[in-house]
């Protein structure tokens, strides 16, 4: 796959969402190649859901032979109530204190081990969890007060 | 679109007005004090005004008329705007893209660095760039 390949899969994912009306108002996407480096992320205000939740995501890439490499990703999500998660991949000193592939959950810490996620997946999973009628009455709405 | 603020979101002034129109008995004006109230957390005010007017309608108003359109704004990232990102983030987090690059890549990015993975990618290509010329 080309980077103008995978930056066309990406668009074509945001797109699919916001023909279904699940995004909402301007997304202003960017990107960039140099060499075989890549950069493609969302600046703010980044991606709106329809109840004004908000996604935000970057990928840095690596082209080797015609393969898409993804090094690092940050796929946010976060409600309006302040509740979030948040997949990320990056370099790490202590995989068992932040594992390379983590995901965050309303708090900073603890970096939960989590498989390698694709900007789609994750936005498949909001949608499931989220916005889809029959599932998200589990979650939406719930009030939670907690200390650690 | 005309908008008023209510705590931190933007609301379609058109929409709550829809909406009151939507209570027009006196007896639910305290239905829509809390309404406007409860618009700080978009997810609970269908619910909360879901309990008076029925099922989907109160969704159906408010879904037509603050919907903003979608549109994917798609560009490339030129080297300006590489450069300004990058000076935005020395400025917001206090320290240089290179010192931040080397703790970066070592896995000892500080973690309140919230663009740390975006400030990392965006060096890389800075990097990429400069070797180039």
């Amino acid at each position: 796959m080309t980077w103008s390949d995978y930056t066309s899969k990406i668009r074509a994912i945001i797109n699919e969402f916001g023909r279904r009306g699940l995004i909402i108002g301007e997304v202003p996407l960017k990107s960039r190649l140099v060499k075989n480096k890549g950069e493609i992320f969302t600046k703010a205000p980044h991606i709106t859901f329809q109840d004004n939740a908000i996604f935000e995501f970057s990928e840095e890439i690596s082209i080797v032979s015609n393969h898409v490499h993804v090094d690092a990703y940050k796929y946010q999500y976060q409600r309006v109530g302040g509740y979030y998660f948040r997949y990320e991949k990056e370099p790490t000193e202590d995989v068992i204190w932040k594992p390379p592939e983590h995901l965050h959950v309303l708090l900073k810490a603890p970096h939960f081990n989590s498989p390698f996620v694709t900007l789609e997946q994750v936005f498949r999973l909001i949608e499931v969890n989220f916005y889809q009628e029959t599932r998200r009455k589990g979650i939406v709405g719930v009030k939670l007060e907690i200390t650690i | 679109m005309s908008t008023t603020t209510i705590q931190h979101l933007e609301v379609d002034k058109i929409a709550l007005e829809s909406a009151k129109k939507y209570f027009k008995s006196r007896s639910d004006v305290e239905v829509i004090k809390k309404m406007v109230d409860w618009f700080k957390y978009a997810e609970e005010v269908n619910e909360a005004m879901e309990q008076v007017a029925g099922k989907g309608k109160i969704e159906k108003i408010l879904e037509q008329q603050t919907k903003k359109p979608f549109h994917l704004e798609w560009s490339e990232l030129s080297d300006n705007e590489l450069e300004d990102m990058l000076i935005s983030f020395e400025q917001k987090y206090k320290m240089d893209s290179e010192t931040f690059y080397r703790l970066y890549r070592e896995g000892k990015a500080p973690e309140d660095i919230e663009d740390k993975i975006l400030w990392g990618g965006l060096y890389a290509l800075k990097k990429e760039k400069d070797d180039l010329e």
